[in-house]
């Protein structure tokens, strides 16, 4: 069965962006450290357009992992950019270029209607009205078996969490204290959730915290 | 040549969202409707309160607010080791182990109620817990003043106010996070808003088989401690 499956990178502070995201920072500002640790990685390079080399150990294990089995990836309309609101008459395609990183669907949840952008490298973009739970069941389909992979932003992934959607969370921490920004557990309510760890390991700069959610 | 300058260690329970508030009980601080006191006992068991208790042992002072004094002066003169066994355990925690690693007699206690304590307050009037001092007067002096005295480790319980504060005054030498395995989604959280970005140096991760990780930090030189 296909899982929804959550990583994302998180400040010691609990923000996955800066305050006052915008074209020229699209992580907000102070937030364009939080991949640092990723950006250099053999697996990260290769899925942004196959630039050879890149550092292996633990953080390209765990990298490697969390881009395994995954058949579709759901995404917010921040994440996606282009600001809110109509897409305009020449609407954006994304901050990705033309070869996007995914390599599969791609569902973007949006209130704006939109036919799909067919990507190179295997990456179709599908906007997504009429909600979360749609999204998921959208990507469940076009997942063919494999799991889904939230890509965030921190929107996103709040609904999903307070939604109870999601099957598994891995949170890479950094040593950043941002003070300001976007946090990844806001807006859930006052009901909790209850984790159980899978594994922690650390890596030069960052700990990956795994857990499953309970239901 | 200077002498050494003690070192102020910011030790923290906190859950997976960054929440400080009561992890110890219903009752220990309530503030704000705060409605899951007592979230992390279920998740202590022996390497836990192994890794407590060593680090008490090579505690020299405790450094605390006036919430946290109020707290841990409400409870600790009266508490036995089989007291926090009782607690854990009714809280669900893993209590069996946890005798054996508190050892004989009464040493976390004792040592709790017979450490030097520092209590930073502007309304406290005094302060009675045994060996306690109240500090007031300027933030960065005054704990300056007590880095700058003969002894060890000076560590920071709990007291999120005072932890910001002293974040934001550069004079916290480490951070020891127990993250718990867990989302409160309410409560007061250990960091607050800042208006500048502090990089810290990750020093150590250390899984235990509950699920807590306590993740160790240390400032960078630009951001350090001073």
């Amino acid at each position: 069965m296909s899982e929804l499956r959550l990583q994302i990178t998180m400040t010691l502070d609990g923000y996955v962006a800066g305050p006052n995201q915008s074209v020229e920072h699209p992580l907000g500002e102070g937030g364009e450290h939080l991949h640092d640790w990723a950006v250099k990685l053999k697996t990260f390079r290769e899925m942004h357009g196959g630039e050879a080399g890149g550092e292996t150990g633990t953080n390209d294990d765990v990298l490697r992992e969390a881009f395994d089995n995954i058949g579709a990836v759901i995404m917010g309309r921040n994440m996606f950019g282009g600001g809110p609101g109509p897409w305009g008459t020449e609407p954006w395609s994304g901050w990705w270029g033309d070869n996007p990183p995914f390599h599969t669907p791609v569902f973007v949840l949006t209130h704006h209607a939109r036919e799909p952008m067919v990507m190179e490298g295997g990456t179709t973009f599908h906007f997504v009205t009429d909600g979360i739970e749609s999204a998921f069941e959208q990507a469940k389909a076009a997942a063919g078996g494999k799991d889904v992979s939230l890509g965030g932003g921190a929107s996103a992934a709040q609904q999903y969490l307070g939604a109870g959607l999601i099957h598994e969370l891995e949170v890479h921490i950094v040593p950043i204290i941002l003070g300001g920004g976007a946090r990844l557990f806001d807006n859930l309510g006052d009901s909790g959730i209850n984790l159980e760890p899978i594994r922690t390991l650390e890596g030069p700069g960052v700990t990956h915290l795994k857990y499953r959610v309970k239901k | 040549m200077a002498a050494p300058v003690r070192k102020l260690v910011v030790t923290e329970f906190v859950s997976l969202d960054g929440v400080y508030q009561a992890p110890g009980g219903p009752e220990e601080d309530t503030r704000g409707g705060f409605k899951h006191g007592g979230w992390s006992l279920q998740f202590w068991g022996e390497e836990a309160m192994q890794y407590k208790s060593n680090e008490l042992s090579a505690t020299d002072a405790i450094l605390i607010g006036r919430v946290t004094y109020e707290i841990f002066a409400g409870a600790w003169p009266t508490m036995v080791d089989d007291d926090v066994v009782k607690l854990i355990k009714d809280g669900g925690g893993d209590a069996d182990s946890l005798a054996a690693a508190a050892g004989d007699g009464n040493a976390f206690a004792d040592k709790m109620n017979s450490l030097p304590k520092y209590v930073v307050s502007r309304t406290l009037k005094k302060v009675e817990w045994s060996n306690s001092t109240l500090i007031k007067g300027d933030l960065a002096e005054e704990i300056g003043k007590l880095k700058r005295q003969p002894g060890g480790d000076i560590v920071v319980h709990g007291s999120g106010d005072l932890a910001q504060s002293l974040m934001a005054e550069g004079l916290v030498d480490e951070y020891r996070l127990m993250v718990f395995p867990t989302v409160l989604g309410s409560g007061f959280r250990l960091f607050g808003t800042a208006d500048e970005t502090k990089h810290l140096r990750l020093v150590d991760t250390k899984p235990f088989k509950t699920g807590v990780v306590v993740l160790t930090y240390e400032p960078t030189r630009e951001g350090g401690a001073k």
